[in-house]
């Protein structure tokens, strides 16, 4: 090895900050990507294999009325058919301690724990369910601090029944309970009677069909359906799985996409870092590769040398990001299988990540260098000797005319100053812009997605005029309700709306046909207390018969159209055709069946049935403490009388669901945002960097002319923040301009909801603040490096 | 006769100043012999370095020809250039110009390096050898910051001379050099010159100018005077050199 190579180690040893902004350049790409690509090579297999190992049913059916053995035997033997596993699955409400308020929650039964066949739970602890003991969700009884052996109390007839956990059970198909999903327990048959549900008749089925596959999964349910109705009995809910992908499936495509996103933006940055920082480095060497040529170097000889300390930096970079984004993958991976309700046993390295990581910090580097090493290398000597520096062609000599035009009028000195030594490598300052507006962009972007989600979720919650929601059990009939709810205090309003599980079938489906699943409510066309949101056609009249108003998404998937006739196929309620006049859109965060709105007048003529089960009931205090009462109040009325309920929601409860579920991203996405924030500063502290090695013998002159290290640091950080403040002018109206269009597409792929957009002006502000303050951190090395420059340091400089 | 080491013929230089090219060197032809000791005088900005930085191959005439050694330098490419600098030329600059990241040694090391001349062993040999003979054996090790501007020109002028060269080129060598070290300085090129060197210098100095051989004085880009003096030649030896601590 010549001595050539010992300038290589030499100048990497002895400009240490330089090597260290060189290699925390590559490194953040680098770590982009292999934090991404390890996370999805985690996830992916992780979570299908957990899928898989649970047996799912290809078909999950919820029917209007149980079914007993003989029912299930006859399905059975269906064309297509696999097997059939029944299971009850009711709504109850639990509560801890008797002073509390009674909890919505779940409870399934499967008819022989050691015998599962589909959809399999997976006992954590202690012993499966039997007649006195119930088991609960593992997650569940974490979040409630329960342990086995500890007591639940069950709403049982209007009173507490406690029974012990005997063990905590996994649930693949629900998602962690800090979400606010309702929490699950299981019992045995015998158990579940307790509840009102006959040993021996099950409400839903797990249907596996043979050969698997989508369309036969479909075909086989509508057959199954078929015979169902031949017994009188309908379908309500009918949901597909996939055997091979988990349920989540969809939301991780998107976040996947959103992730992918963000690492090719995160490498393009990197990249543009890396040619920032390589072509101040050349430019800073232009000097001793003329010395190199006038001594007889050659062209290739001085590019070997260089590409070989890109490939150093390259080296050291994935030194950094290897094992960060190791670390960042299992604990992000940990973080998401949780929320899926994958239990994640050992972090294993993803070979791909590390090809990725490979050649993102190896062969990336080459290739940016590629040409400011070949640009620097082929100077000649007489310009690089003659002259500091590769020529700079970007940009015009009027614009910096008329800096110094106006900077000569209206800036004070040290700003003019700032600003035409930054104008001097205008093709620096172009890709230092670059990484700085996009941080800004991003972060602004970030914040207006957030923004977004609050205003969505507030006009949804605004479209919600009462305080309190009621479901019923059973139907129940209006005028004892209505003559019960009158007599009691504080309700200002109420109205009660009949629900019924509904197969909706689009003009020329067959009854018979699977459809979608969705719920019949028959609401009051006039009401004041909730509307959804109409995006097309009009809300419902009071004088409208058999007309509906779909969601938009449904319709969409069913290729339903305004004006369509659909069959509503309400089971034993029989089935009619009704007309789409209107779509609705709705934030909904959670798979559950979509509402089809009808009046409830035509809803009762068409069943010749009067009964409700849905009750709104508006307060005239929306004051959470009298809320609380009239909820708890009304339940216990309700108990009194042995009107089963279902479920009691609040407004408040249901906003802070939309809270649960949103705060889990968002905090996701501002990392992100500040991640790139520090990339941001990277480059500028890179480029301030550069300034000051190029500047040495200018700042020795200006020592050497009096100025103190408070004027050499303040030139420095004023030149930080002007390049700051630059960026954060383009990246607001650009974050302004393609923040729209980026949240409803993040909105989309991540949540699957079209948010309402808002703009989060504070953000610009704080932007501001936050871009001050980065420049003035990324400043302060290489000004205080600038303030330790002597003169007679920088006249010796060459 | 042998034929000259140096020639050049017709030579035209032109730079382009905005829309205009202003001429430097005009029509300039001359010969310098091997062994010859040249110096180069004139004013400021007539095209002296121009004219050294043709011969050297740094910079190329915008017409006429130049010829280093027999070979046609106006013709080759930048990396022949440079491998022929690696051997025929030795170059020293008015700033020295040594790489600040290597010692002194191997900043002469490296020129060997680069041309593939000699083994590793017997680069390390000369290199102290060169440094023996301009008087920093002792300083070997330094890096260039941590030597006089004196001690960094005579280790220039020990690199310009590691792969033995037949031409030693120096523009103002001794123009950042106080007097008494611009003397020893000056005398070490002396004796290079005794030992069969050819040696062309810029210089400013007109005591020194007036102790070459030979001066061609450059005006306006043209040769206007090419004398060839007398000289007092009590230069100080290299023994006298390293004594005097320079």
């Amino acid at each position: 090895m010549g001595v050539i190579w010992d300038k290589l180690w030499f100048e990497l040893w002895h400009h240490k900050v330089r090597t260290a902004l060189a290699a925390l350049s590559i490194s953040i790409g680098v770590l982009s990507l292999g934090f991404i690509v390890g996370l999805m090579d985690q996830l992916t297999p992780t979570w299908n294999q957990a899928h898989r190992a649970v047996v799912p049913a290809h078909v999950y059916m919820r029917l209007s009325q149980p079914v007993a053995e003989d029912t299930l035997h006859a399905l059975r033997r269906i064309d297509g058919v696999a097997g059939i596993e029944p299971l009850n699955e009711v709504a109850i409400r639990y509560r801890l301690t008797p002073d509390e308020p009674w909890q919505n929650g779940v409870l399934m039964m499967r008819e022989d724990y050691a015998e599962q066949q589909y959809s399999m739970l997976q006992r954590k602890s202690g012993a499966w369910p039997h007649r006195d003991a119930v088991g609960i969700d593992y997650r569940t009884a974490d979040l409630l601090g329960l342990q086995v052996g500890d007591r639940v109390l069950f709403e049982l007839d209007g009173t507490d029944r406690a029974l012990p956990v005997n063990g905590t059970i996994r649930y693949h198909f629900i998602a962690s309970p800090e979400f606010g999903f309702d929490a699950h327990f299981f019992v045995d048959a015998q158990g579940m009677e307790r509840f009102g549900v006959h040993d021996g008749t099950f409400q839903q089925l797990m249907i596996q069909v043979t050969p698997y596959s989508e369309e036969h999964a479909r075909s086989v349910a509508s057959a199954v359906k078929d015979r169902l109705s031949s017994l009188g009995i309908s379908v309500g809910i009918t949901h597909y799985n996939d055997p091979d992908e988990h349920w989540a499936q969809e939301f991780f495509d998107g976040l996947a996409l959103v992730m992918h996103i963000l690492a090719v933006a995160a490498l393009l940055l990197s990249v543009v870092l890396i040619y920032n920082t390589l072509t101040a480095l050349i430019t800073q060497e232009t000097n001793q590769i003329g010395i190199l040529k006038a001594i007889g170097a050659r062209l290739g000889m001085i590019m070997r040398l260089y590409l070989a300390g890109v490939l150093i930096y390259g080296v050291l970079a994935l030194l950094i990001a290897l094992p960060l984004s190791t670390f960042l993958t299992c604990v992000m991976a940990g973080y998401f299988l949780d929320i899926f309700n994958v239990t994640y046993a050992t972090c294993q390295g993803s070979p791909r990540a590390l090809v990725v990581q490979i050649v993102a910090a190896l062969v990336v580097p080459l290739l940016v260098a590629l040409w400011p090493v070949l640009n620097g290398a082929r100077i000649t000597v007489r310009q690089a000797i003659a002259s500091y520096g590769l020529g700079d062609g970007m940009g015009g000599i009027w614009f910096e005319r008329t800096i110094d035009r106006l900077g000569g009028h209206w800036l004070p000195a040290p700003m003019q100053m700032a600003i035409s030594t930054m104008m001097r490598r205008k093709s620096r300052l172009v890709l230092t812009q670059i990484v700085l507006v996009t941080a800004g962009t991003l972060y602004l972007i970030v914040m207006t997605l957030s923004s977004s989600i609050d205003l969505s979720v507030e006009t949804e919650l605004a479209r919600r005029d009462y305080h309190v929601q009621v479901a019923f059990a059973d139907d129940q009939r209006i005028d004892q309700l209505e003559t019960l709810l009158a007599t009691q205090p504080h309700i200002r309003q109420t109205e009660a709306w009949f629900s019924h599980p509904a197969t909706l079938l689009r003009a020329g489906q067959a009854t018979k046909e699977a459809g979608a699943g969705t719920i019949l409510m028959g609401v009051i066309p006039d009401s004041d207390l909730y509307r959804p949101r109409i995006v097309a056609g009009r809300w419902l009249l009071p004088e409208d018969d058999r007309a509906v108003v779909l969601n938009e998404a449904t319709a969409e998937e069913n290729g339903i159209h305004l004006g369509d006739m659909v069959t509503l196929d309400l089971g034993d309620l029989g089935d009619e055709r009704w007309q789409v006049v209107g779509f609705y859109r709705v934030l909904s965060v959670q798979p559950e069946p979509e509402h089809v709105y009808a009046p409830r007048a035509a809803v009762f003529r068409t069943t010749t049935r009067y009964p409700v089960n849905h009750l709104l009931v508006q307060l005239h205090s929306g004051d959470p403490a009298v809320v609380d009462t009239m909820t708890r109040r009304l339940e216990t009325l309700f108990e009194q009388r042995h009107w089963d309920v279902a479920a009691t929601r609040t407004v408040a409860e249901d906003r802070q669901f939309f809270a649960n579920f949103f705060d889990q991203y968002i905090p996701m996405l501002l990392v992100l945002a500040v991640m790139t924030a520090f990339v941001g500063g990277i480059g500028l502290m890179g480029a301030l960097s550069m300034s000051v090695l190029e500047r040495t013998r200018e700042i020795g002159v200006l020592r050497a002319i009096g100025a103190q290290t408070p004027h050499l640091m303040g030139m420095l950080i004023l030149e930080g923040i002007v390049q700051g403040l630059v960026s954060w002018l383009v990246a607001v109206p650009l974050s302004f301009v393609v923040g729209r269009y980026v949240a409803a597409l993040m909105g989309q792929v991540l949540f699957a909801v079209d948010l309402e957009y808002q703009y989060h002006t504070w953000a610009v502000l704080f932007w501001l603040m936050a871009v001050v303050v980065i420049a003035v951190l990324a400043s302060v090395v290489p000004a205080r490096s600038a303030a330790r420059i002597s003169v007679r340091q920088s006249l010796a400089y060459v | 006769m042998q034929p000259p080491i140096i020639e050049a013929c017709n030579i035209i230089k032109t730079f382009r100043v905005g829309n205009a090219d202003v001429p430097v060197l005009d029509v300039l032809s001359f010969s310098i012999q091997a062994g010859e000791f040249v110096g180069i005088v004139g004013p400021s900005g007539n095209g002296k370095s121009t004219l050294l930085n043709l011969i050297t191959g740094i910079d190329r005439p915008t017409a006429g020809e130049m010829r280093v050694n027999g070979r046609p330098i106006h013709r080759m490419s930048e990396d022949q250039l440079a491998a022929w600098r690696s051997t025929d030329v030795g170059i020293v600059f008015q700033f020295f110009q040594l790489l600040p990241a290597l010692s002194l040694r191997k900043n002469i090391i490296l020129p060997m390096d680069i041309a593939g001349k000699y083994t590793p062993r017997e680069r390390r040999a000369r290199a102290m050898d060169l440094l023996t003979l301009v008087g920093l054996a002792d300083q070997a090790d330094k890096l260039p910051s941590m030597v006089s501007g004196g001690q960094q020109q005579r280790a220039a002028i020990a690199r310009a001379l590691a792969n033995d060269p037949p031409l030693l080129v120096g523009d103002e060598p001794t123009g950042n050099l106080d007097s008494q070290t611009a003397q020893h300085v000056f005398a070490l090129f002396d004796k290079l010159v005794a030992q069969g060197k050819t040696v062309l210098l810029v210089t400013h100095d007109q005591d020194l100018a007036q102790r070459v051989p030979r001066c061609l004085e450059i005006v306006n880009g043209r040769i206007a005077r090419d004398e060839r003096l007398t000289r007092d030649r009590t230069a100080p030896s290299t023994r006298s050199l390293v004594s005097a601590g320079v």
